[in-house]
Parts: structure tokens; C-alpha cells; sequence
């Protein structure tokens, strides 16, 4: 009985260091790097929990989510092999492989542009021409490209101020307008006591102008040579995404997790704001089921306005740059 | 009988006057109370408010004339410089660690130049001076990752062409703490030359406003005109969260407008939910003066409401013990008229049982209860003479009604010797007997024992009674029964009447009468024989109208009164009877014509009587005719 009883546990113990040994053991982890193009947030929120739930070793990945910052280029990172996956708006993608970047779109995460303008609508602006000489606070790069497109088709020059990661220019009135994001900046200006119905906001996937923004990027060699790793790594953080939008607050104490420990200064309710805008921006036209669909209209279009404002010579043609790790195979 | 339809009452005099009284009493000191303490609660309460707001007010400009200590210096500086110009590195670093030193509340100060404007060939120059925790240190902010021109503290004024206070931020790079910077810009003709900084430690911030004095246990805070919290009882809201925020996550749009007037530096007075401690608080609030910073005391409800606490304590207090006092003043008056009641109530009981000389003592009197107890004693007074003289009426009566039963005893033994025709009249008329002398018909009968003289001498006295009341009594019942009143009887003799309606019944009675007389002596004569000599009775009747009545007789010894009949027919009778010998039976004329068709009689022929004139014609009876 009691010799039994020993070997009952003895057996018992075995299966639990096999388990926990498992992953170790095998081997078969593939670590990758993902490199982000900003602090922890909820833009972020699928990766979170695609690492959280345990969906990429599900797939046989380890995957190092790396954040970015101020001074950090994620395709730069990417073009120095310094990581396997980053993140990039699509017109800096492009600009990166029109420079000789050989780098390929693995899936087209955000549909629609979150770009906007806000001004405040006690200055006498009510549309877009009325910034004509005015101050206008724009970031830089890629960030730039949409204004300036859609300044240069309606003939206004603007007083250009460099604006940074804050929106404390414009709310001290010192920028007449000021570039914002949909999910980030537009929500920010609520909470330092803005009421929604005192600015007014241009947005410029309205005005002809939808540059796709965030989407998984990889060298063409590694797509060509780890292939399923990539579509495994892509695939389960679409995964993670779709698990995100139906559990919003387990997505966002994925988020807060993270934010915690880096002592970002942000806040919950900020954070909610941010993931559910990102349902918006990853679901537009697409659904969940083509989530990191690029589409080739969209592409088109970034294209031409991108040669038009001279950031490439000529459009980047969808076969070479296009890679579809998210489709099912 | 009423109160078999009525309900008992529950509660005794006393208990019931206690609780009325009192629970009217407490209803209106209630009342009262209520009201007082309402208005005075809320009179302390505007006080307490006013006492926070004004904490608030002169808090938030005691911040202010500390803040103006940190950018005064910086003011100056890019005043100063604006005129002298900035000749070197040297002389810039030289200015600001000099002022740094001069002015301890001051954490950092920079001067940053407009790019290109030190020379066309720099884009950037700049001198930091801070105080490290090694000490003073100067650098150069300029770097490929800072960028100063970029930064708020340097581009919002230059923007703006005026100072600014920068929201708070991590000076990464820089600093390196949290700090919130005031920036002066350097202006000539219209130019931004550069902006002249001073930084302020949030830490030391919060430190500070931590140490202004506030409500026990309440506590103080700031936030920037974008709402984000400069300091705060938690140091992990600083830099995460704006009252904004906070009211977005804890869904609380009340919050927001709060937040909106405070930044748009309004002052005032709120109650609310803490949503830090999650407890009921008054907030106070006040702008920052030249700083556009709103500076917040939060004091917990409790200790706003503090005197409106001790008021209500107070005035509980007194409630109660003026309602104590109440009840027993109320107890002692209740008491002192019911105590009155009880000694009144067991007086009647024991009056009810009987005890007719208990008297209620021990009330004084002058009000109406002691009118009460006075009252009640006459009555008990009164009632006592009242069942005396009812017992004295009751023993009359009880004698009277003895006197009557002796009368009545007295008038069946008295009503033998009272003739039947006296009787008859007191009978008609009891209270007013006609007893006078009415001429009446009648039959007079006369009996002498003969020999009455010769026996007395033979035989002892008592031997003659003996004998008289034998003879006497064995023919009394015969008299009677022939309705015949004896009206004399004088030693050997009697004188006996009979009346009628009907003369010749009487006459018949008489003579019935005398016939029964004569058996009934022969038979005692007999009974006696050998013992003494036999008597003889003679007996003498006469008839006719005669004078019967009583007859008054005055003496010495008092009046008396006879009942007789008087006249001729008497005399006459008495006459004849005389004549009579040997136990004869002479009648008189008249009775002899009434009677003789029932009787056998024989005439003895006419006869002189003694004082008569005519002589009369007398009959012997010699026995009853047979039918």
C-alpha cells in the first residue's frame, strides 16, 4: 500500500518535470524579434497576447517583443538583421525599399489611416485651406508625407512647426493645427479636458489620402528562406488580434502589464480608448477574417502620392514587396 | 353598566400622564431641535466651506509666491541677456550656475539659443546647470536623441513669444528626474533669440504641497492646466493620470466638469466621492496665479462636518437631559395627583365595605382634588348619621312592631271579658268605637248560685273559688255559643245580654241559654257529689228595649268604664231571677210571647216586683218543646 502510494507520486512527479521540461527539451522553439515602433501600448495589444496566451509557443515560436521609442527606427533595426519582424507604416516601407531595403509586407495590419488634424474651433478654421500660413505643427518622415500631399493638392503653404510626441503645442495654442493620431493623440487632447465638440478634426483618409499604417515587416530573404516560420509567427499574432477584440479587458491588462513595467506614463483608460480604436482601424473593410490584407488600391495610391512628393522615383511593384504570410495555406 | 361596552384602558393614570406629556414634550423639542440643528448644521457648514475655500485660496498664492521664487530668476536672466547678448559658452554657463547657486528652490537652468543664432555655422547651443547628486554639473543639451529646439520647454515659448510653465515630464537625458519647467523666451525685435529655463523637482513640489498645512486627515494637490497631476497623495498618478483620466475610468463625467473649471482656474467649493480614497469629501479649489496651475484641499467629510457633529452632540445632549428633567418634574406632578386619587379610591373601598367612620386624611386642600377628598368626607359623614338614624328607625319599628304583637296578644286575651257587642262595635269603627248607650232590643239574663251566702260560710275560701270558677267555666262555652256577653258577674251571679237583629232569636238564645245552664250544673253537681253539697242556679230572663251602651264611672283611682245594658227589662230581669228557687227558670212576659211556640212554659201568674208598679205575668220554663 504504502510502496504504492510512493510510486504513485514518484510517477506523478516524472510527468511534471516532462512537462515543464517539454519546450526546453525539444528544442523546437524558434526564437524571433519583433520590433515595434513605439513604447508599450495598446496598439500593440494583439502581440501581447499572442505572447500572454501562450499562442506563439503554440506555434513553435519565441518570440522577443522589443519596444520602440524616440531614436529608434524599426526598419532600420530590421534592415541590420538587428531583429526578424518589424513594425512600419507602409509609405516608409516602401521608402526603405526604394532605397535598396529589400524588405517585404507580411501582413497589412492597419486599414485605415488613424492620421488626422485637429485644430481648435475658436480660430476661425472650418476647413483645411483656412491653414494657409498658419502654424501647423506636423511630425517628421512618413508622418509628414499625407499633409504635405494633401496641402501641395489644395495649393495652401503652411507654416510648418516640428512638432513632438506631445500635443502640448497645441493645447498652449502655440500651433494653430496639429497632427494626431486617431487611437492615440485625438484621445489624449480629451483627456487634458478637451471636449470633443471644441475642435474640429481633418482626416485624411476622408480627404483621398488612406495610407495604411501599421504592418509586419521581414527581410525578403528571411520570407524567402523561413517562410513558415513567419506565416507562424504572423498567423498567431492575427490570432492573438482576434482574441484581443473579443477580450478587451484581458487584452488591456496584457497592455498595463507591460506599461507598468516600463513606467510609461499612461493610463487604463487611455489604453482602452487605443485598443478599441485599433478594432476599428484593423477590421475596416476587411473583417477579422482578412486581417493583414494589403490592399493593392491602397498600395496603388501610396505609391503615387509617394513619387509625387519625390520620396521614391517610381512606384514599388506588389509582387516583390507584397508576401501574404497572414493567408492560411 | 357602561363599562361593560367599554374597553379597559391599558395603562394606569400615572403611566399614561407620564408617557402623553413626555412624548408631547420630546415631539416638540424634536421638532425644534431639528429645525435649530438644521439651520445651524448648515450655517457651520457654509463656514466650514468658506474656512476650505479660503485655505484653498491663500494656499494656492503661497505656491505662487514660491513658484514666482523659481521663475523670477530665469525672467531676469532672459531679460538681462535679451540686452547683453550671449558672448560665449563661457559666460553662459558662468549666468546660469551662478543664478542656479543664487536660488535653492531651483532644481535645473538652462539657456538654449535659436538654432543658427550663436553662429551660422552651429545649429544648437546650450548651457545646463543642475544640481546632480554629485553635485552642480553643467552639459551641453544638445544631442542627436534630445534635440532640444523640439522640446516643449523650448518650443512652446519660442512659439509663443512668452513664458510658459511646461507640463510635467521626464527629462530624460537632461535632468533626469520629474520636474515641470519654466521657460522665459529671450525676445528682440520680434525675435526669439533662445528661452532662459528653471526646472522645478516635482518631488520637491510634492513635498512641499504635502507640508501645507491641511484638514486632519484630508490632503492637497495640483494639477496643470491640462488637468495632469503636478502632486498628489499618490505618487503614481503623477505623469499617468490627469483628472480627466481619472474621470474616464471611473466613468464619472462630474469629475470631468470639475476638472474643466479648475483648469480653466475657477475656485469654488464641491462635495464628491474621493475617488482616490473612495470616501464622501469636500474639495476646495483655487488657480495658481501666474502659473495657470489649479491647486486642490480635500478634506474628508468628517472632519468638514466636525462641528456640525459636535453641535449635534451638543444639542442632543441637552434634548435629552431636558427631557429627563421633564419627566420627572412630569413624574413628581403626576404622582402628586394620583397619590391623592389612590388615598381617595382605597377610602371608597373601604367605605364600601362598611367602614363608615374611615375618613380621608393626609390632602390639602385648595385646589379641586382636596375639594374632592372634603366632599368625599362629608359624604362619608353624612352617609354615617344617615345609616345611624336609619338603624334608630329600624329599632322603633322592630319595637313597634313587638308592641303590636303584645296588643294583639293583650286583645285575644282581653277580647274574652270584652262583651261580643262591644267587640262588634270597636270592630265597625276601630279607631273611633261608638260606645255610647243606644236603645236596642235585647234579652237580659240573670244567674245567682243559690245558697251562695249559706256555703261561703261552710266551706274554706279557696275552696269557693273552686268551686265558683268549676260551675262558672262549664257553662261559659254555652253562653257563648248563644252569642250571650257576660256584663257582670258580682261574686255569686251573673248578668248576661243577648242581641240579634231578630228579637225573637235572641229571646231564644236567652232562653236556650239558661236551659244549658241548668244540665250542665246538674252534671258537675253530680261530677261533685259527695264531695260537696249540689248547687242550684235560678235563673231569670226578661226581653225588651233597653238602654246598651257603656256607662262611665268616675273615681279616685281613675276612670272606668262599664259596659251595660240598663233599664226596665234589666231591673226586671234581675227581679225575676230573684223569684226564681230551687234551679227554676222564670221569663218575663215579653220573652214568653217571643219564645213560647218553642218552648214549654207555665204561668206562675202576675207577680209584684219590688219598685214595680203593675205587676207582671211571669213564666217558668220547664224545657224545650220536642219537635
Amino acid at each position: 500500500m504504502r510502496l504504492l502510494g510512493k510510486l504513485k507520486y514518484a510517477s506523478a512527479m516524472l510527468v511534471v518535470c516532462a512537462l515543464l521540461l517539454a519546450p526546453a527539451t525539444a528544442g523546437a522553439l524558434t526564437k524571433v524579434s519583433l520590433q515595434l515602433q513605439w513604447v508599450h501600448q495598446a496598439q500593440f495589444a494583439g502581440f501581447y497576447l499572442a505572447q500572454d496566451l501562450g499562442l506563439y509557443r503554440q506555434a513553435g515560436l519565441e518570440v522577443e517583443i522589443r519596444p520602440g521609442g524616440p531614436g529608434i527606427d524599426p526598419l532600420s533595426e530590421l534592415a541590420t538583421l538587428r531583429c526578424d519582424f518589424a513594425m512600419s507604416w507602409l509609405s516608409e516601407a516602401l521608402v526603405m525599399r526604394s532605397k535598396g531595403v529589400d524588405l517585404v509586407n507580411l501582413a497589412q495590419l492597419i486599414q485605415r489611416s488613424a492620421l488626422m488634424l485637429v485644430v481648435f474651433n475658436d480660430r476661425g478654421i472650418s476647413q483645411i485651406k483656412d491653414l494657409d500660413g498658419r502654424k501647423v505643427g506636423l511630425w517628421r518622415r512618413q508622418f509628414a508625407v499625407p499633409p504635405r500631399a494633401l496641402f501641395a493638392k489644395l495649393g495652401i503653404r503652411v507654416d510648418e512647426v516640428s512638432q513632438n510626441v506631445s500635443m502640448a503645442p497645441f493645447l498652449q495654442r502655440a500651433v494653430e493645427a496639429a497632427t494626431a493620431m486617431f487611437y492615440n493623440e485625438y484621445h489624449q487632447l480629451y483627456q487634458a479636458g478637451v471636449d470633443r465638440d471644441e475642435i474640429t478634426v481633418f482626416d485624411f483618409a476622408e480627404h483621398g489620402l488612406n495610407f495604411p499604417e501599421d504592418g509586419v515587416y521581414t527581410m525578403e530573404d528571411t520570407w524567402r528562406e523561413r517562410r513558415q516560420v513567419c506565416q507562424a509567427f504572423v498567423q498567431a499574432s492575427l490570432e492573438g488580434w482576434r482574441r484581443a477584440f473579443i477580450d478587451q479587458e484581458r487584452a488591456l491588462a496584457s497592455v498595463m502589464k507591460r506599461v507598468n513595467e516600463a513606467n510609461l506614463a499612461s493610463n487604463l483608460a487611455h489604453q482602452r480608448w487605443m485598443l478599441k480604436s485599433m478594432q476599428q482601424l484593423y477590421t475596416h473593410r476587411v473583417g477579422t477574417a482578412l486581417m493583414g490584407q494589403l490592399s493593392p488600391y491602397d498600395l496603388r495610391q501610396v505609391n503615387r502620392v509617394l513619387v509625387e512628393q519625390g520620396f521614391i522615383p517610381e512606384p514599388i511593384e506588389a509582387k516583390d514587396f507584397v508576401a501574404e504570410a497572414w493567408r492560411q495555406p | 353598566m357602561t363599562s361593560e361596552g367599554l374597553k379597559p384602558r391599558w395603562l394606569r393614570l400615572r403611566a399614561r400622564f407620564v408617557i402623553f406629556v413626555l412624548s408631547g414634550v420630546a415631539l416638540v423639542a424634536t421638532a425644534m431641535a431639528v429645525v435649530s440643528h438644521q439651520e445651524a448644521s448648515q450655517a457651520l457648514l457654509d463656514s466650514s466651506q468658506e474656512h476650505l475655500l479660503a485655505l484653498a485660496n491663500s494656499q494656492a498664492s503661497e505656491l505662487a509666491r514660491r513658484l514666482e521664487k523659481v521663475s523670477a530668476p530665469a525672467r531676469d536672466l532672459a531679460v538681462t541677456l535679451e540686452v547683453v547678448g550671449v558672448a560665449s559658452e563661457t559666460m553662459a554657463n558662468q549666468l546660469i550656475s551662478q543664478s542656479l547657486v543664487a536660488n535653492p528652490r531651483v532644481y535645473g537652468m538652462a539657456l538654449a539659443l535659436a538654432p543658427y543664432s550663436f553662429s551660422p555655422d552651429q545649429r544648437a547651443f546650450s548651457s545646463y546647470a543642475f544640481r546632480s547628486p554629485q553635485g552642480l554639473k553643467i552639459m551641453d543639451l544638445n544631442s542627436p536623441v534630445y534635440d532640444y529646439p523640439s522640446q516643449n520647454w523650448y518650443l512652446v515659448p519660442a512659439l509663443l513669444g512668452r513664458p510658459v510653465w511646461s507640463e510635467p515630464y521626464y527629462d530624460e537625458g537632461a535632468g533626469n528626474i520629474l520636474m515641470t519647467t519654466y521657460s522665459a523666451p529671450m525676445v528682440k525685435d520680434g525675435k526669439v533669440l533662445g528661452v532662459i529655463t528653471a526646472d522645478v523637482d516635482l518631488g520637491n513640489l510634492g513635498r512641499e504641497v504635502h507640508s501645507l498645512t491641511v484638514t486632519q486627515g484630508g490632503y492637497a494637490f495640483l494639477i496643470t492646466r491640462q488637468g495632469n497631476f503636478l502632486a498628489s497623495p499618490k505618487d503614481e498618478l503623477v505623469m499617468r493620470q490627469s483628472i480627466f483620466s481619472l474621470a474616464e475610468e471611473l466613468n464619472r463625467p462630474g469629475l470631468r466638469q470639475l476638472g474643466r473649471r479648475m483648469v480653466r482656474g475657477a475656485s469654488g467649493v464641491i462635495r464628491l466621492n474621493d475617488p482616490l480614497t473612495k470616501k464622501d469629501v469636500w474639495l476646495a479649489y483655487a488657480p495658481v496665479k501666474g502659473v495657470g496651475w489649479s491647486f486642490g484641499v480635500v478634506a474628508p467629510e468628517e472632519a468638514v462636518l466636525a462641528p456640525v457633529a459636535d453641535l449635534t452632540r451638543h444639542q442632543l445632549y441637552f434634548a435629552l437631559s431636558g427631557l429627563t428633567i421633564m419627566g420627572i418634574v412630569v413624574l413628581l406632578m403626576v404622582v402628586g395627583l394620583t397619590k391623592p386619587v389612590k388615598m381617595l379610591t382605597s377610602g371608597a373601598k373601604r367605605l364600601a365595605s362598611g367602614d363608615l367612620l374611615t375618613r380621608v386624611t393626609g390632602i390639602r386642600p385648595g385646589d379641586e382634588v382636596g375639594e374632592l377628598a372634603h366632599t368625599f368626607n362629608t359624604m362619608a359623614t353624612d352617609l354615617h348619621a344617615h345609616v345611624e338614624e336609619l338603624k334608630r328607625k329600624k329599632q322603633q319599628l322592630e319595637d313597634s312592631l313587638h308592641r303590636i304583637v303584645l296588643l294583639e296578644n293583650i286583645e285575644t286575651t282581653l277580647s274574652k271579658f270584652v262583651p261580643a257587642s262591644v267587640k262588634a262595635r270597636i270592630d265597625e269603627a276601630p279607631e273611633a268605637p261608638d260606645l255610647n248607650k243606644r236603645e236596642t232590643d235585647v234579652s237580659v239574663l240573670f244567674l245567682d248560685v243559690a245558697g251562695y251566702t249559706k256555703m261561703s260560710e261552710q266551706v274554706t275560701g279557696e275552696d269557693m273559688n273552686f268551686l265558683i270558677e268549676r260551675y262558672f267555666s262549664s257553662f261559659l262555652d254555652d253562653i257563648y255559643q248563644n252569642h250571650g256577653d257576660i256584663n257582670e258577674t258580682a261574686g255569686d251571679g251573673l248578668m248576661i245580654i243577648f242581641q240579634d237583629d231578630d228579637p225573637v232569636q235572641h229571646a231564644v238564645n236567652a232562653v236556650n241559654t239558661a236551659l244549658a245552664v241548668g244540665r250542665k250544673v246538674a252534671k258537675v253537681n253530680q261530677e261533685l257529689a259527695g264531695r260537696f253539697q249540689p248547687v242550684s242556679i235560678n235563673i231569670g230572663v226578661n226581653s225588651g228595649t233597653a238602654l246598651v251602651g257603656s256607662s262611665r264611672f268616675e273615681g279616685l283611682a281613675g276612670t272606668r268604664w262599664t259596659f251595660t245594658a240598663s233599664g226596665s227589662v234589666t231591673n226586671n230581669a234581675a227581679r225575676i231571677g230573684a223569684l226564681a228557687t230551687e234551679g227554676r227558670i222564670y221569663i218575663g212576659p215579653e220573652t214568653a210571647k217571643r219564645v213560647g211556640d218553642r218552648f214549654d212554659l207555665e204561668s206562675i201568674g202576675p207577680q209584684r216586683l219590688k219598685n214595680v208598679a203593675e205587676a207582671i205575668e211571669v213564666f217558668q220554663v220547664l224545657g224545650a218543646k220536642e219537635a
